[in-house]
């Protein structure tokens, strides 16, 4: 298994990137050959790349349905460069104050944060927030922003029991991390997703917006498209390896799950003073993150970088502005000496258990420095 | 209870406060009070996440008492940590 991807030996921040498929890779070149045009031009070109745009809207809308258990249509798909705008677009199709959790992407709470009476909802030490308290908070507000699961602790939210408890709240939900990976709740009006997170190019996401709900779509808008010139060669190859993927969700989802386990149970044991975060069983299937104290993270990053493995950190010495994650700080976690383990898509068990033999002595060569 | 070891660890940044505490709590007996002065913004988040993994006591958080940046934190060693 794993022949579809190819991750380098080591690298074990998937989240950062890895190299997409040959299959996908493929179609994204031979995209770019046909999908010069403007999809909205007349002439044939034209047609052509809106023939294009058209199937990977099609190919996202069958992968969504799949994982959704539920029909989605081609119509409801949007292409935008980046997750993050296609937040800001779902966002400003939904105007009012915004309930969201403590833990969705710095760059969603600022944006509703700009919304007079909005409200941030905290979360537990597992990072989850609590059904009765959101629910308290969404009266009166316009639109909830829930994140499936969280891409740095890998802590799954409860979006089907809010929307049950909320019948009237549309619900804005970010699936980046966990779009391929898991099956996808009932109840979300939106869903947007980078698609760096199912090993597609890294400047394409998707908006999905179910029909029948109080979105707008932004000006500019025509035949069912946002406005501007879609990526069309990088919305095939998103296209392509979602599908890709989602024939493979089971396998990759079991080896993953697998292998954090393996890796949660490990560290735990083989590290003293060591803090493993998030929840255990209800999780993304490849995430993982933990706190080693008296070590900085960033120290700890490049000495299991010298031994060939490629990791992240929420400490604060990692971040430029000095303070730790605000998902760490809002779980009351310990964020000192923080790694972000996020396992590429074809990552091995060889690969998992090397981690953990090099572990001990990464830790140990970065306290003697102390 | 009065503080009985002064921790100054202004200018310092993680993991060093938490060391110099964890060295303090390790060097003295249960019950010991010790106060770490910090300006390091993680210090809000670790030292409370500390106490909960070392089984100590956060009895307070303060400002510094010469006004300056950086809070009090002060802590009470358990025994067992």
């Amino acid at each position: 298994m794993g022949s579809n991807w190819q991750p380098p030996p080591g690298l074990l921040d998937g989240v950062g990137g890895q190299p997409a498929s040959a299959t996908a890779a493929a179609a994204q070149v031979a995209a770019a050959a046909l999908a010069w045009a403007d999809p909205r031009s007349l002439h044939h070109a034209g047609r052509r790349s809106d023939g294009l745009l058209a199937a990977a809207r099609r190919s996202i809308a069958d992968s969504v349905s799949a994982a959704a258990g539920t029909t989605i249509h081609a119509d409801e798909v949007y292409f935008t460069p980046s997750a993050l705008a296609a937040q800001t677009i779902a966002l400003a199709g939904c105007p009012g104050p915004v309930v969201m959790s403590a833990v969705e992407t710095a760059a969603l709470l600022d944006l509703g944060d700009l919304r007079e009476h909005s409200q941030v909802i905290g979360v537990d030490a597992l990072g989850r927030v609590d059904v009765a308290a959101f629910g308290q908070a969404a009266a009166g507000k316009a639109i909830a922003a829930l994140q499936l699961a969280n891409s740095e602790v890998g802590t799954c939210q409860p979006i089907e029991q809010v929307a049950a408890a909320n019948p009237a709240l549309p619900i804005l939900m970010d699936a980046t991390g966990g779009l391929g990976r898991i099956q996808l709740p009932t109840g979300w009006a939106m869903l947007t997703a980078g698609a760096g997170g199912w090993a597609g190019p890294a400047g394409v996401a998707i908006l999905v917006v179910r029909r029948g709900g109080r979105w707008v779509s932004p000006p500019a808008s025509e035949r069912g498209l946002l406005g501007g010139f879609a990526d069309i060669p990088g919305a095939v190859g998103a296209a392509t390896a979602l599908a890709e993927l989602s024939a493979e969700q089971d396998a990759q989802h079991d080896q993953a799950f697998a292998n954090i386990e393996l890796l949660r149970a490990g560290i735990a044991t083989k590290i003293a003073d060591v803090e493993v975060l998030g929840d255990g069983v209800w999780r993304l299937p490849h995430i993982l993150a933990f706190s080693v104290l008296y070590v900085s993270g960033e120290a700890l990053v490049l000495e299991l970088d010298k031994r060939g493995f490629a990791v992240a950190s929420g400490s604060a010495c990692v971040a430029e502005e000095a303070r730790p994650s605000h998902v760490l700080a809002a779980m009351g976690a310990y964020t000192g000496g923080n790694i972000r383990i996020s396992l590429p898509l074809g990552c091995t068990t060889e690969t998992v258990v090397g981690f953990l033999d090099a572990l001990p002595d990464a830790v140990a060569a970065v306290r003697a420095d102390n | 209870m009065d503080t009985q070891i002064w921790l100054d660890e202004r200018g310092r940044r993680c993991p060093l406060p938490i060391i110099a505490l964890n060295r303090a709590a390790t060097e003295h007996p249960a019950g010991t009070v010790i106060a770490l002065l910090s300006d390091d913004p993680a210090a809000t988040f670790d030292v409370p996440a500390w106490c909960r993994l070392k089984n100590a006591t956060l009895l307070s958080e303060s400002t510094p008492p010469d006004g300056g940046a950086g809070s009090v934190f002060r802590v009470q060693v358990n025994a067992a940590t």
